[in-house]
Formats: C-alpha cells, structure tokens, sequence
C-alpha cells in the first residue's frame, strides 16, 4: 500500500510540514496564539527583575506637625527602617514565595540610598515655614496630623492626617510614605490605649492549619483546594484549548483547499488518505506548540507562586497521552466536516453536534471535581471523545488516586476509539474532498462510511 | 511496461452518477509518444473520464489501466492539470512549486531548482516569492501549468488547459506544449477549442453524452470529412453570380454557393479535384482558387450535431 510505504510516508510529512508551517509561519498566529501568552509570562516573570532599581533616593527632612508629639518618633524609626535596604531574615520553613519575595524587594528599593531626618512640631503655626521649606526643597514631606477637637488638643484622639509631597516625587515614595505615617498613627493610638500593637497583631494572625482527606485504604491526604479545583482545571483547559484550537485549523485549512479547488490538484499527487493522514499530523504539530506556548505560561506562574509541587511528573505524562488521545479524536471529526463542505457557512450545520459534544467536558468540570471518583466521574470516563477531558480532570484533581485499572482501560478504550473515529473520518473524507456544493445530509455521510 | 503497450488502455468504462451514466461502455487506447486531444460538448463525460484515468474517482464498471498499472501507482509519472484548478492562496509561489514537486516525488534540491527554470520557460520570471493572490488569472494558470510538468512526467493529463487564457498565454502555452511532446511524453488533454486540438493533436477522440463517436488520427479524419469542395476567388468580385454560374458548368461541380467574394464550388463524388481545378482557372480569370480543408469544427458539428437527443427520441417515440 502506497500509504505506508516511504513515498507515501514522504508524502504525508511534506504534507504534515506545509500544514504545520503555513499555520505557525504566520503573523497572525504567532502574534495571537503564541505571542500574547509569552509575552504574558514574561512579564510576571521579567518585569520586577528588569524595572530600575528604585527611583532616585531622598534628601532632606520630613516635618511631622502633632500637637501631641507621638507620631514624629514612631514616623523616624520606621523611615529609618525603610532606608536601610536590608531584607528581613527568614527561616526556612516560612520562606516567602516568589512573588512575596519580589513584592519586598520592590518595595525596599523604594527609598534605598535616602537620607531622610525628621523634625517634629507641636505648633500648628509652624505649618507655613514647613511648607516654605518644602516648596525650596529643603523638606520632602510635610506630615499634618490632625485631632479630635476639645480642650486638650495635644491629648485628643487623632482623626486624620495630611501628607503634602513636591510634585515630582514619584508615587511609589509617595505611598511608602503614607504608609509609614499611617503605621506610625495607628502604633501610637494603640500605645496610648495601653496595648502592644505586636501583641495585637499577634493575636489576630491566625494560627496555621491543615486539612487533611482519609482515603478508605486509610492514607491521609492533605486538603489544597488550588489543588483540587484550579489545576484540573488548568490541565482541561490547556487540552481543550490546544485541540479545538490545532483541529479548527484543520477544518479551516481543508474548506480552504476545497473552496480554492486546490484539493483535485494534491489528489492527483497523493491519495485521499495521505493527505489526510498528513494534515491531521500538521496540526498535531501546531497543537503542540500550543500546549507548549501555553502550558509553558503555567508552568512559569507556578513557580512564581511556588506550587510547583501541585503538579506531579506523572500527570504531565499522562497529560502528553490524552492530549493525543483528544486531538486525534476531534481532528478526525473536524477533517471530516471540512472534506464535507466547501463553504464555512455550510459547516456550522454539522459543527454544531461536534460542538455540543466539547461543550460537555466544561459542564462536567465542577461535578468530576467534586466527586472524581464518582458514577458520573467514571462512567464518563468511557465516553468517547469524553475520555480524555474527563480523565485529565480526575487524575490531576482527585486527592484519592484514580484506580490504576480505570487509566489502563481509559488508554485502551480511547486509543481504540480513536482509530475507530479517524477510521470512519477517513471513509468520509476519501469521498467528500471530491463533492462539490450543498452539504451532505447525516443519511448521506453514512452512505459515504459504507461505500467501498 | 513495453514500447508497444499503450500508455493509457480503457475497456468499456462506465460511471454513473445516480442514474445519469456520465461515461458509457468507454473504450480508449493512447499509444506511448502520441498528443491525443478529448473533444465533446459540455457534460459528455471528458472530465470523468479524465478523473477516472488519474484514480480521483473509480468507474463503476470496466477496465483502466494507466502506465501499466493503476494510475495511484503511478502518480509520481503522471503529469496533471484538472479542470477545477486552483491555489493556495496565501502560500507563495515558489514555496507552492516545491510542495507539489515533493509530492511527485522530486529530490529537495531538484524541487527547488525545478519551479525557477519552468516559470521563466513559461515567460513568468520573478514571481517566485510573490503570493499567489498576487497574480493574474493567467499567471495564475500557467502557474498551475508548471506544478503539473516540472517533475517531468511520463505522460501528461491536462483537462481544458488553454480555457480563459488570452491568445499571448495561449501561445506560450502551445510552445510549451509541442516541447514537453517532443520529448517523448505522451499527452492526453480535453478541450473545447477545435483549433488548437487541429493544430496539436495526432489523434482526436470526440465524445457525447457518455460514449465516444469518434476516435482517430488528423489524416484520417481530414481524408474522411473531406468535404469536396473548391473555393475560388474572382478577380471580378462584383458579379459574383455570373462567376457562380460559369463556374458551375464546369463538368464535376455538383452546385456552387457564394459568400464574402468568394465562390464554393461542390463536386461530384466521381469528379477529380485536380482537373476540375484546372478548368476552374480556365473558364473566368481567378485571383485564387484552393481545395478547401476539412476543419475539427465541422467534423464536431457533424457529428455531434447529427446525433439524436435521447430524451427527444423517447418523447417521440
């Protein structure tokens, strides 16, 4: 058969290669598809390393205007702590993450190098001359606090504050120092009110906690709900996306070689199956790169957020062999539409029980996550091309292994069903590449599937 | 395969498509080397034929062999321009050429040297790297023409080659054409242009409604349709009628007619061209007198013209 041997498999790479460079060569999907989704990651990575180190460090004082005088000492400690750039020792076992770890570094850089004073004033009056210096850039700040009227103003409860900056001062200074003015009010009404402000927050940190799941077989799992919910999502999402996306392609590219009348010319070079053999392989290579593209998004977001751990190696593979699974099972359905037709319009008519088919993996979603292990769970497992959205979903999110016999049989059901979906996907595509105008009924594509 | 087997061999072929037979009990040989043309009018069956002959649809019935084989076994031999042609139409010229060459079956660097030397043979330099949206219909055309030679096939298939092309491309085209038979490649191509079959074809086959009703060589069918008939032009144009007249006393001419200052003179079946001709030139003085040449237009007119329309035939029966 000319089909396998290596001229056919020449002809069917040289088709797979057109396929896949004309679809990823392109501006287009590699600005839309690839580019965006890089570019993303990217930029949560990239952008923290790459801002400048801080803007330009501060000199001069800050004038802390309090009739009561509590603030302006609480105020220097903490600009004092601001200044001195060095990271806060941690241990081990609370390691920040990534992202935690960028936030602060971000923020230390805010005023690194600053030479800041504070001088603090109990006299309203004062509030002109320290503005005049702040106008003539001997004064960076001018910190009003403002109290409760009565007959001791110096001892009344603070209500608010002012903080007038230059204008040129950059807003991330300009919120540190805010910051640093409202922590220093609030530590001084707590100490006026007798309390410990580090007790306090003490007490109301809540104390760590673990939940943990005990499995019949009497293993205990611990509860993460990102786990359970978010990256079985993530995982069906990321095959959903990549495979309606690659097998769209498909149907796209084959209407285009019909409407062009492009399709007589290759089916006097290569057979019906070879070209369809090759296309499907085409887009199976852009699928890929999608998952690449993609899953390589994710992945960089887990590391930043380090929950690198929710994400086993066994899932990945296990991911690599649904994603084919998936893919060969809904290109074959979508090559057959496209050989169908020779209009997009006329494919919409049988795209919709094939999209009503890919919409169920996404109803499904919560109930399998809920209950991986449940009837629905399971029987929907053998569905197909159910099969690898809903195991993708209960292998990665179920905090109790799927049974080992529930993957084996899934791998072989689904492989076998695939064949059997590209088979009778082949038997219509060797007749309708040549059919010219209305779209077939369901009678006649089974008519097609049975002639020989 | 030997010399002597034909390069394509069809027995009684038949395809249907629902009840209308499209091609009935065919029965087709092109010998190795020769330059056959498919002539008949719209819906005889030409493009079926064609397709069956590539393997793109099978006949219902019949035998059909192609380079000795199944023309699937033979791709890579066989040169093809169909009827319903067309491109990619993103895809650049030059990155087209190549993928069809490798699908023939070419060599990388043979498939890309290949495309450049037949675009400039095909008077189309520099449009290797342009989108093939960016040419006109007959760049377009002698494009598709150059995917379906530049592997060199053994024979060459081309359903209606020379449609929509302006009398410039026709002419490259034609060149093109005589070069690649010259060469030892066997041609079978369709067409409703009876001139150009005329003055290419050593062989012509007329088809209608399904069935062939005319398979044989130039010589033959000009002796054939020989239509007997000597036009001579007067030097008095003005009185055609008296020329018409003196010209049909001659012995052997059966009638005359006139038209466009000429007078078509019809001879009897036992007549001698030559001696009538001779009278002719005798009897009035004549600025040219020629035997006039049977043309494919007559011939197809004739016979497919001559032929009953079935579904007439029934209702009057």
């Amino acid at each position: 058969m000319s089909g396998i041997s290596p001229r056919g498999l020449s002809r069917v790479a040289s088709v797979a290669w057109r396929e896949f460079r004309q679809t990823v060569m392109t501006k287009a999907f590699l600005l839309s598809v690839v580019a965006v989704p890089i570019l993303g990651g990217l930029a949560l990575v990239v952008i923290p390393l790459v801002l400048p180190e801080g803007p330009p460090p501060l000199r001069g004082e800050v004038v802390v205007i309090d009739p009561g005088g509590e603030v302006g000492g609480r105020v220097r400690s903490r600009l004092e702590d601001a200044m001195g750039a060095s990271p806060p020792a941690t241990g081990g076992a609370t390691a920040p993450n990534l992202l935690e770890e960028l936030v602060d570094d971000a923020e230390r850089q805010v005023l690194a190098g600053s030479t800041l004073t504070v001088r603090t004033e109990t006299d309203p009056a004062a509030t002109d001359a320290a503005k005049q210096a702040l106008r003539e850039r001997r004064a960076v700040a001018v910190i009003e606090v403002a109290r409760a009227s009565g007959d001791s103003p110096a001892s009344a409860e603070i209500s608010s504050f002012v903080i007038t900056v230059p204008s040129e001062m950059p807003a991330r200074q300009v919120v540190l120092l805010q910051r640093i003015a409202s922590d220093a009010i609030v530590e001084a009404e707590v100490d006026r009110a007798g309390e410990d402000l580090y007790r306090l927050r003490d007490l109301l940190d809540p104390p760590p906690s673990r939940t943990m799941r005990l499995a019949e077989g009497g293993q205990e799992n611990p509860e993460r709900i990102e786990a359970k919910v978010l990256i079985p999502m993530g995982f069906m999402m990321l095959l959903w996306i990549s495979v309606i996306t690659s097998a769209n392609y498909l149907l796209m590219s084959t209407i285009e070689e019909k409407s062009n009348r492009v399709m007589e010319v290759l089916l006097s070079a290569i057979s019906p199956m070879q070209l369809m053999a090759g296309k499907i392989l085409g887009y199976a290579m852009v699928g890929a790169v999608l998952v690449l593209a993609y899953g390589g998004l994710a992945f960089a977001g887990l590391v930043a957020l380090a929950l690198l751990d929710l994400v086993p190696l066994g899932d990945l593979a296990l991911f690599a062999v649904y994603f084919v699974m998936a893919y060969f099972m809904i290109a074959a359905m979508l090559a057959a539409v496209g050989s169908a037709v020779t209009e997009l319009r006329d494919a919409q008519s049988l795209m919709g029980p094939v999209m009503l088919v890919m919409v169920v993996p996404l109803v499904l979603w919560l109930p399998i996550s809920e209950d991986p292990n449940g009837v629905l769970a399971v029987v929907a497992s053998f569905v197909p091309p159910l099969t690898p959205f809903v195991m993708i979903l209960r292998t990665t999110g179920s905090a109790e292994q799927v049974a080992l016999w529930q993957i084996a049989l899934s791998i072989l059901w689904g492989a076998a069903a695939t064949v059997g979906m590209v088979w009778i996907a082949a038997r219509i595509f060797r007749v309708g590449v040549l059919m010219q105008g209305k779209p077939p009924s369901p009678i006649e594509l089974l008519r097609w599937i049975r002639r020989t | 395969m030997t010399t002597t087997t034909p390069t394509i061999r069809l027995r009684r072929v038949t395809k249907r498509f629902g009840g209308v037979a499209a091609v009935e009990a065919l029965d087709l040989e092109v010998p190795r080397g020769e330059l056959c043309g498919v002539l008949g009018p719209n819906g005889a069956g030409k493009s079926t034929t064609i397709r069956m002959i590539m393997s793109i649809i099978h006949p219902d019935s019949g035998e059909l062999e192609v380079l000795g084989a199944s023309a699937l076994e033979a791709k890579d031999r066989i040169g093809y321009l169909p009827e319903e042609r067309g491109l990619y139409r993103k895809m650049r010229v030059g990155d087209f050429l190549f993928y069809i060459a490798r699908l023939k079956g070419l060599r990388r660097r043979e498939a890309r040297r290949r495309p450049e030397a037949w675009l400039d043979r095909l008077e189309l330099p520099g449009v290797l790297r342009r989108r093939c949206e960016e040419l006109s219909k007959g760049m377009q055309q002698k494009v598709q023409f150059a995917a379906a030679v530049l592997h060199e096939p053994e024979l060459l298939i081309l359903d209606e080659p020379f449609s929509g092309l302006d009398p410039v491309n026709v002419r490259t085209l034609s060149r093109a054409f005589r070069e690649i038979h010259a060469a030892g490649t066997t041609i079978l191509y369709s067409t409703h242009l009876m001139s150009q079959a005329e003055a290419l074809c050593d062989r012509v086959v007329i088809v209608d409604r399904g069935r062939k009703i005319l398979d044989e060589s130039m010589t033959s069918i000009r002796a054939r349709f020989d239509p007997r008939t000597l036009v001579a032009t007067p030097f008095d144009a003005a009185d055609l009628a008296r020329a018409a007249g003196e010209l049909g006393a001659i012995p052997g001419v059966e009638s005359t007619s006139t038209q466009g200052g000429e007078v078509s003179m019809h001879l009897a079946p036992d007549a001698s061209p030559e001696r009538t001709l001779a009278a002719a030139a005798a009897a009035i003085p004549l600025r040219a007198v020629r035997l006039r040449q049977v043309s494919l237009d007559d011939v197809f007119v004739d016979l497919v013209g001559r032929r009953p329309d079935p579904e007439s035939s029934e209702a009057a029966s």
